[in-house]
């Protein structure tokens, strides 16, 4: 048994050994952990996963404009980048430039609670409202003022056909890359499943591509006015003149629910995600993909073996001219707790620059500005130049998952969609269902 | 106490001043300081890790808050809001569903391997391995490979059946009645080994003395398993099957990994459900409503599970 003396001095010891844990964890908190406590030549990049060649571009133009300045990246994945990410970018340890789709709810609370910076003067300075073109630029505004910075188009609901199996088996391509009709559509997938194939392949799994279609179809059952309100009726300041609960979007919804019925899609397709889809495809069990203008890159590298064009899918009243669908919510936006939202700033003003833009494509991708020259895009694959051509030609749409907020559009309506498509819900319910999460957004915060 | 007590009459006794009596109350003491000392580090870290996160769960489960700033108290409208969503509802069925039947599942096939290996079969120390391999495979990479696996035409599943002419299109994970079935059936699978060794080990408590007495009584193999294992294994089953509950109660990664939740909500189990509310939609008021009535539910059942096998083995 030791000393009263020994004890208390085992106490002291340990009362001290303890006060200095204490104290080195609350230094540990208070220091952060991304090693760039306002360090002005350390920028942090978030960079979401899979889009690693194109933000290194990017990073590679910026530190030849800036040397002298360190850029360290830290991943997001897919899935984080529009919900989890949230608490990251809100955190003391925010990174200076970070991912926040605009059509996701992290984008929509991170507004909201002001914690982005407004990038008015990076679009000055990169004149980014000519660059755009006003009706990007204006949607990637949040009451008249961005935070966000689009870096890139992306073109999807486009379906991709393969050519060799569709002239063996005597079926028409789809003339001036367009579906007439889900009548020319359905004769096309019968062709194929008498042949043995399978029809049009999707992925729903991965909660995106089920809603996708609805933007496709929104062109052909909408006005060009109540399109148009869809896209920002979830702005406050827009008046609600087209409801969720109209016949133009549930005949849009609709139109998902009658290929379903109709066996437009392969066997399983409710269980299968992207890369399944498109695996259906390279092996030649179906006939026909539905992806977007970053496929033909994922399929050359996947080794697809065949040729194979586009084409767009069909409209719900026949005749409507369809148009691509387009995708600008790949932005990136500076945290009001950037530790260096100067340099943020140079980041995306040289992001934005002819260069910046021009490795876009260098790496497959579809700048988002209008600027960037034609030479640039020789090195694109040929289905994505041709999509393009046509954009030029016949114009494109922003969908309208791309641009509300997730909790109206994809995230809220996608399980739905497939939930109709199992046979539970209708489009009336998911019309509903939408409406109900507008106006609960428009009443919030009031 | 006893002891000071003790101490104090012998120094009276013994007509000695009173010191011995406060050494003894300083002995008592210090017992109690140790105590305090070694139980004290154990409390703090529940109290930090355990119930302040349960009580800020709780509170939020009553706020309006996305993720950051304000947390804003609204009262119940979360739990008005969770129970109105139809999939809230649906999902705890489904939560049920897949608990029950994966700790089923796991609860009889980990008795049977281990009554196998404990019965010495050819080769029981190489199963003995064997059977605990699927419970160290990475959940996600797991799930990741029979989400495949289950595929039609090309899902090893599926052309196994195909070669011994079942078919080979089976869509299990397409359809909103029978998704479920394949999650639960990975579950099992990757969970048995665990379960396996618990019941292995209490297995092999068993004195030989017992089952010898067993043969010269003429009992058979399947008379002997019934009427003898399963009863003095019984502590540690109803423990085991509890446990499994629990786990698959709030089990996520396999489900997520294999069908994030779908086809539509079909395998949207709570945990999935609420991660989908708070991550995804930043509704954590919401997500924290279902998580609390989830675990609340879940404490009823362990609960009355626990008073169940007691009451059984008292029996």
């Amino acid at each position: 048994m030791p000393s009263p003396i020994v004890r208390r001095r085992t106490l002291r010891w340990i009362a001290l050994a303890g006060a200095l844990a204490a104290g080195s964890l609350s230094l540990v908190a208070c220091s952060g952990g991304s090693g760039s406590s306002g360090d002005s030549k350390t920028l942090v990049v978030q960079i979401q996963t899979g889009q690693e060649p194109e933000v290194n571009g990017f990073i590679t133009v910026f530190k030849k404009q800036n040397p002298g300045v360190t850029v360290k990246t830290t991943s997001v994945s897919q899935t984080a980048k529009g919900g989890t990410n949230l608490q990251v970018i809100t955190s003391s340890n925010a990174p200076d430039v970070a991912i926040v789709p605009t059509n996701s709810e992290a984008y929509t609370k991170a507004v909201d609670g002001k914690q982005l910076l407004p990038l008015t003067d990076v679009y000055r300075a990169s004149d980014l409202q000519k660059r755009y073109g006003d009706a990007l630029a204006n949607s990637l505004k949040t009451d008249g003022v961005p935070y966000v910075v689009s870096f890139d188009s992306t073109l999807y609901s486009i379906v991709y056909y393969n050519t060799g199996l569709f002239a063996k088996l005597g079926i028409t391509p789809p003339a001036n890359h367009r579906f007439a009709s889900l009548a020319e559509l359905k004769t096309d997938v019968d062709a194929l499943k008498a042949a043995g194939h399978q029809g049009l392949s999707i992925g729903p799994a991965d909660k995106f591509q089920a809603s996708w279609m609805i933007d496709a179809f929104l062109q052909s059952t909408a006005t060009p006015s109540e399109y148009q309100n869809y896209l920002s009726s979830w702005q406050k300041d827009t008046k609600v003149t087209a409801k969720f609960t109209d016949p133009a979007f549930t005949k849009a919804v609709g139109m998902i629910q009658t290929m379903g019925k109709e066996g437009i899609f392969q066997n399983g397709f409710l269980g299968m995600n992207v890369a399944q889809s498109e695996a259906t495809f390279i092996q030649q069990q179906s006939g026909m993909l539905l992806d977007g203008s970053f496929s033909p890159a994922v399929l050359q590298k996947d080794g697809i073996g065949f040729d194979y064009d586009w084409a767009l899918l069909p409209p719900v009243t026949p005749g409507t001219q369809m148009k691509v669908s387009t995708y600008n919510g790949n932005a990136y936006a500076i945290p009001a707790k950037a530790k260096n939202p100067s340099l943020a700033k140079k980041f995306l003003e040289s992001m934005m620059s002819v260069d910046g833009q021009a490795t876009t494509v260098s790496n497959g991708g579809i700048p988002a500005v209008n600027d960037v020259p034609q030479s640039a895009y020789a090195s694109l694959l040929p289905q994505v130049r041709s999509e393009l051509d046509d954009i030029a030609a016949n114009g494109s749409a922003p969908g309208w998952t791309s641009v509300v907020p997730g909790g109206i559009g994809q995230q809220l309506v996608d399980p739905l969609v497939q939930e109709m498509l199992n046979g539970n819900g209708s489009p009336e319910s998911i019309g509903r269902a939408a409406q109900d999460a507008l106006e609960k957004f428009r009443s919030s915060g009031d | 106490m006893v002891l000071a007590r003790k101490e104090t009459v012998l120094a009276g006794a013994r007509g000695r001043p009173s010191r011995r009596p406060r050494s003894g109350s300083r002995i008592v003491g210090s017992r109690r300081s140790t105590l305090v000392l070694t139980v004290l580090p154990a409390v703090l870290l529940m109290v930090l890790f355990v119930a302040l996160p349960a009580l800020e769960g709780i509170r939020i489960s009553f706020s309006d808050w996305s993720g950051f700033g304000s947390v804003d108290f609204i009262g119940l409208q979360n739990y008005i809001d969770a129970i109105e969503d139809s999939p809230f509802l649906g999902s705890l069925v489904t939560t049920a569903i897949y608990s029950s039947l994966s700790m089923a599942g796991i609860v009889v096939i980990a008795t049977l391997l281990a009554a196998a290996v404990s019965g010495r079969v050819r080769g029981s120390a190489f199963y003995r391995v064997v059977w605990f391999l699927p419970g160290i495979a990475p959940v996600t990479a797991a799930g990741v490979f029979w989400a495949i696996a289950f595929q039609p035409k090309t899902g090893i599943v599926n052309v196994l059946l195909g070669a011994i002419g079942l078919g080979n299109a089976h869509a299990w994970l397409a359809s909103p009645t029978l998704s479920i079935y394949p999650t639960i059936f990975v579950t099992v699978w990757a969970n048995v080994g665990f379960a396996f060794l618990l019941v292995l080990g209490a297995m092999e408590q068993i004195p030989t003395s017992v089952y010898e007495a067993a043969r010269i009584d003429g009992s058979s193999t399947l008379r002997t398993f019934f009427s003898l294992t399963l009863p003095l294994i019984r502590p540690v089953l109803a423990i085991t099957a509890v446990l499994e509950l629990i786990f698959q109660f709030n089990g996520f990664t396999i489900i997520w990994s294999m069908t994030q939740g779908g086809p539509g909500y079909a395998t949207s189990t709570l945990p999935v459900l609420i991660y989908t509310q708070a991550f995804q939609l930043t509704h954590f008021g919401v997500g924290g409503a279902m998580a609390v009535m989830g675990g609340a539910l879940l404490i009823v059942v362990g609960l009355f599970s626990i008073r169940l096998s007691r009451s059984k083995q008292e029996d």
